[in-house]
C-alpha cells in the first residue's frame, strides 16, 4: 500500500466506519467511530486504491445461509482465517489491508477475500495455495513484521505492514510501536498503547519446534524461513564447510573407519606358545601392558608370529582385529573378504553385525541406507565396498602374508601421517604386489560417482583417480582407494 | 584399570629416567591419568624459544583407547585447532590409526615433532595449513609473533 505517495500529507483523510457505515474526516473524528450508537474502533482510512465502502457485503458475517451468494467478502480474525478444508477457494480479490491508528499506536490487520463457493469439492490445489497462503499470513500475524526481516521473506499480498505507521495526519510522529493483528488475542483498548512486546521470532521459532514435537530449524524451509544463520540447522548443512564439520564429527563419533572387531572364536583360536629362553633373552615383552614376558609363561601367538598375554591381546581384538604392533588382522583371508562383502565398517551396524554372525553374507540394506542418507548427493558411492569385494579374483593365502621378526617389534609409532592409506593396506592386507588393481577385470560394474552422471551405461568401468578431481572431500578419497 | 595405571606408571618411570628432548612431564596432583606437558619450542622452527604447556589425558581403558593431547598455550600451527580446546591433530592418536603398542613417549616426541614439521595435508585448521603451503615466511612470521606473545 503506497499510502504515502498517493495521499499527500497535507489531504484530509477520511474514515470509514464498518459497523454503521458512516464516514468523518479523521483530524475531527479520530479513529473512533463518532457516532454515539456505535463507537465502534472497526473503522478504516478511505484511500484512493482501497475504497471499504466497495464491499457491501463486508459485513456480513453470517455464512449460514445465501449459498448463492457467491463473491462473498469477509473479514477473518487472525486465527480464524483458516476456512473449513475444501471448502473454499480463493476469489480474485485478495487481501487488503485495514489499519486503524493513533498518537501512540498503529494498528494494521489483513483481510482476506474468499469466495464462498461451499458445497463443493473443492480441488485440493487450490485449497493447498490456500491453505499455505493463510499459514503464511497467521504466521505474519503472529510475529509481526520482525518475522519479514528475520526471515527475508518475499513480502507477498500483505505489503502493507512495512508503511503502517505512515501518518498523513501532520500530528507530531515519534515512531509508535506497530502492532500486528496477533495483538488482538488481548482484549485491546484502541486508545491506548497494547501491552504486550511484538513477538520475537526466535521465540516463535522454538514455540513452533514444541508444537510440531520436532526441531524446527530441522527443516530447511523452517530453517530459511525463521532466518537460522546459514550453513546449518540442527543435523542439516547447507554448505560444503559444515558438511565437512559433521563428516568429521561423525568419523570420530563412530570410530572413524577404525578396524572392526575380530570375532571371538578367532580369539580363542589364537595359538598359545611357552615363552622361550631366547624371547626373555631379546627382552620381548607384551606391547599392551609393556610387562616382560616371563619364561615359560603361556602367551597367545598372533597370525604374524607377534605375541602377547592372551588377556590384554584379547581386549584390544574384542574391539579391533588388528595385531597392536604391526595391525596385522588375525581373521583369516578368507573369512576377511566375506566379512567386508557384507558390511560397512563405518557404520556401528555394520561392525555389530559382524561380530554376530561372521559367517552370512547378508544384504547391504542397514548400513547402505544409513550412509547414503548422509551423502545424499552421491548415493551411489556407499556401495564400493559392498560391491567390490566378492567379485575380485582369489587373493593368496596367509601363507605369504608378512611376518615380522620378534626382534624388531618395538618399531617406532610412527607411519600413520596418512593413516588412511596404510588403514586399508592393512585391513585388507593384502600382500604387496597381489593388491587388486584398476586393471584387474571386472565383472559387475562399479558403483561411483561418475557412475551416477551417466546411469545406463552398465559396462565395466574402470576409474581413475585423477578423473574427477573437484570438490572431492578427503572423505571420499578414502573410498576410492578402498576401491582401487 | 588396573592394567591401565600399570603400565601408566611404567612408562612415567621410562620418560623420567630417559627424559625426551624438549619435553617435561608433570602428572596432575598424582593423578597417573592426568599429565602436565611443556614442549620447549624447537630451536629451527619458527617456534623456538616458546614453552608450550599442553595437557595429556589418558583414558581409564588405556591403551586400547588413545591419550587425548591438547594445547593449552595458543600456537599458530596447522594441526592445532585455534580454539579454546587446542587439540592436537596427531595421525596416531586417531582412533582409527591408534594402537596399543603405541607408548606416550612417542606421542610427545610425534606432537614435538609436529612442531618441526607441520603436517599441512592432515590440518585442523585450513587457513593456516594454505599459508604454510604457499606462503611460508608469512605463516613463519605469524608463528613467530605468536610464540613471542603467548609462548613466553
Amino acid at each position: 500500500m503506497a499510502t504515502a505517495t498517493t495521499v499527500p500529507p497535507a489531504a484530509r483523510e477520511r474514515v470509514f466506519c464498518h459497523e454503521c457505515r458512516s464516514e468523518w474526516y479523521r483530524d475531527q473524528g479520530g479513529l473512533v467511530c463518532p457516532n454515539e450508537t456505535c463507537r465502534s474502533d472497526f473503522v478504516e482510512i478511505i484511500e484512493n486504491n482501497n475504497d471499504p465502502r466497495q464491499m457491501p457485503d463486508l459485513m456480513d458475517f453470517d455464512d449460514s445461509d445465501d449459498e448463492d451468494d457467491h463473491y462473498r467478502h469477509r473479514h477473518f480474525p487472525p486465527f480464524a482465517m483458516l476456512p473449513p478444508m475444501g471448502a473454499r477457494s480463493r476469489s480474485p480479490g485478495g487481501t487488503t489491508v485495514i489499519r486503524a491508528e493513533g498518537p501512540g499506536f498503529s494498528y494494521v490487520t489483513t483481510r482476506t477475500t474468499f469466495n464462498a463457493s461451499r458445497g463443493g469439492s473443492g480441488t485440493s490445489s487450490a485449497d493447498g495455495e490456500v491453505i499455505a497462503d493463510l499459514f503464511t499470513t497467521m504466521l505474519r500475524n503472529i510475529m509481526g513484521d520482525g518475522w519479514e526481516r528475520a526471515a527475508g521473506a518475499p513480502g507477498g499480498a500483505e505489503q502493507g505492514q512495512g508503511d503502517a505507521r505512515e501518518g498523513g495526519d501532520g500530528q507530531p510522529h515519534s515512531p509508535p510501536p506497530s502492532y500486528g493483528s496477533g495483538a488482538r488475542l488481548n482484549p485491546r483498548n484502541a486508545d491506548a498503547p497494547q501491552a504486550g512486546d511484538v513477538p520475537n521470532p526466535q521465540d516463535i521459532t522454538s514455540f513452533l519446534a514444541s508444537l510440531f514435537g520436532a526441531p524446527g530449524t530441522d527443516d530447511p524451509a523452517f530453517a530459511r524461513l525463521f532466518g537460522v544463520p546459514p550453513g546449518a540447522g540442527g543435523d542439516y548443512v547447507y554448505s560444503q564447510a559444515e558438511l565437512d564439520r559433521i563428516i568429521s564429527q561423525l568419523m570420530e563419533q563412530h570410530s572413524g573407519n577404525a578396524p572392526p572387531p575380530a570375532a571371538q572364536e578367532d580369539i580363542d583360536a589364537l595359538p598359545r606358545v611357552m615363552v622361550t629362553e631366547a624371547m626373555v633373552y631379546d627382552g620381548v615383552d607384551c606391547a599392551v601392558c609393556k610387562d616382560d614376558l616371563v619364561l615359560n609363561e603361556q602367551v597367545a601367538q598372533l597370525p604374524c608370529k607377534h605375541t602377547y598375554h592372551f588377556e590384554c591381546v584379547s581386549r584390544w581384538l574384542e574391539a579391533h582385529d588388528t595385531c597392536p604392533i604391526c595391525r596385522h588382522p588375525i581373521t583369516p583371508e578368507g573369512r576377511r573378504r566375506e566379512r567386508r562383502s557384507c558390511s560397512y565398517p563405518i557404520t556401528p551396524e555394520g561392525q555389530r553385525r559382524e561380530r554376530r554372525s561372521s559367517s552370512s553374507a547378508s544384504g547391504p540394506g542397514q548400513p547402505a541406507l544409513s550412509f547414503s542418507t548422509t551423502f545424499s548427493g552421491t548415493p551411489g558411492f556407499p556401495f564400493l565396498g559392498l560391491f567390490g569385494g566378492p567379485t575380485r579374483p582369489p587373493q593368496p593365502t596367509s601363507s605369504n602374508l608378512p611376518t615380522t621378526n620378534q626382534d624388531s617389534n618395538q618399531q617406532p609409532a610412527t607411519a600413520s601421517s596418512n593413516p588412511t592409506h596404510d588403514e586399508i593396506r592393512d585391513r585388507t592386507a593384502c600382500p604387496p604386489g597381489s593388491f587388486p588393481t584398476e586393471d584387474d577385470e571386472e565383472p559387475v560394474p562399479r558403483y561411483s560417482r561418475e557412475q551416477n552422471h551417466d546411469a545406463g551405461d552398465n559396462g565395466p568401468r574402470h576409474h581413475h583417480d585423477s578423473g574427477s578431481g573437484q570438490g572431492r572431500s578427503a572423505f571420499s578419497n578414502i573410498f576410492r582407494r578402498r576401491a582401487s | 584399570m588396573a592394567t591401565a595405571q600399570r603400565r601408566i606408571t611404567r612408562e612415567y618411570a621410562e620418560i623420567q629416567s630417559n627424559q625426551l628432548e624438549g619435553v617435561k612431564i608433570a602428572p596432575i596432583d598424582n593423578d597417573m591419568f592426568k599429565w602436565n606437558i611443556e614442549l620447549t619450542g624447537p630451536k629451527d622452527s619458527p617456534y623456538a624459544g616458546g614453552t608450550f604447556k599442553l595437557f595429556l589425558t589418558l583414558p581409564d581403558n588405556y591403551p586400547f583407547k588413545p591419550p587425548i593431547l591438547s594445547f593449552q598455550t595458543k600456537i599458530y600451527h596447522p594441526n592445532v585447532s585455534n580454539d579454546d580446546k587446542g587439540s592436537m591433530c596427531l595421525g596416531i592418536l586417531r582412533s582409527d590409526a591408534w594402537k596399543p603398542s603405541c607408548k606416550i613417549a612417542a606421542v610427545l616426541e610425534m606432537a614435538r615433532g609436529l612442531l618441526l614439521e607441520p603436517n599441512p595435508d592432515d590440518a585442523v585448521e585450513g587457513s593456516i595449513a594454505e599459508e604454510y603451503k604457499s606462503r611460508k615466511a608469512s605463516f613463519e612470521k605469524t608463528a613467530k609473533e605468536w610464540t613471542k606473545q603467548y609462548a613466553k
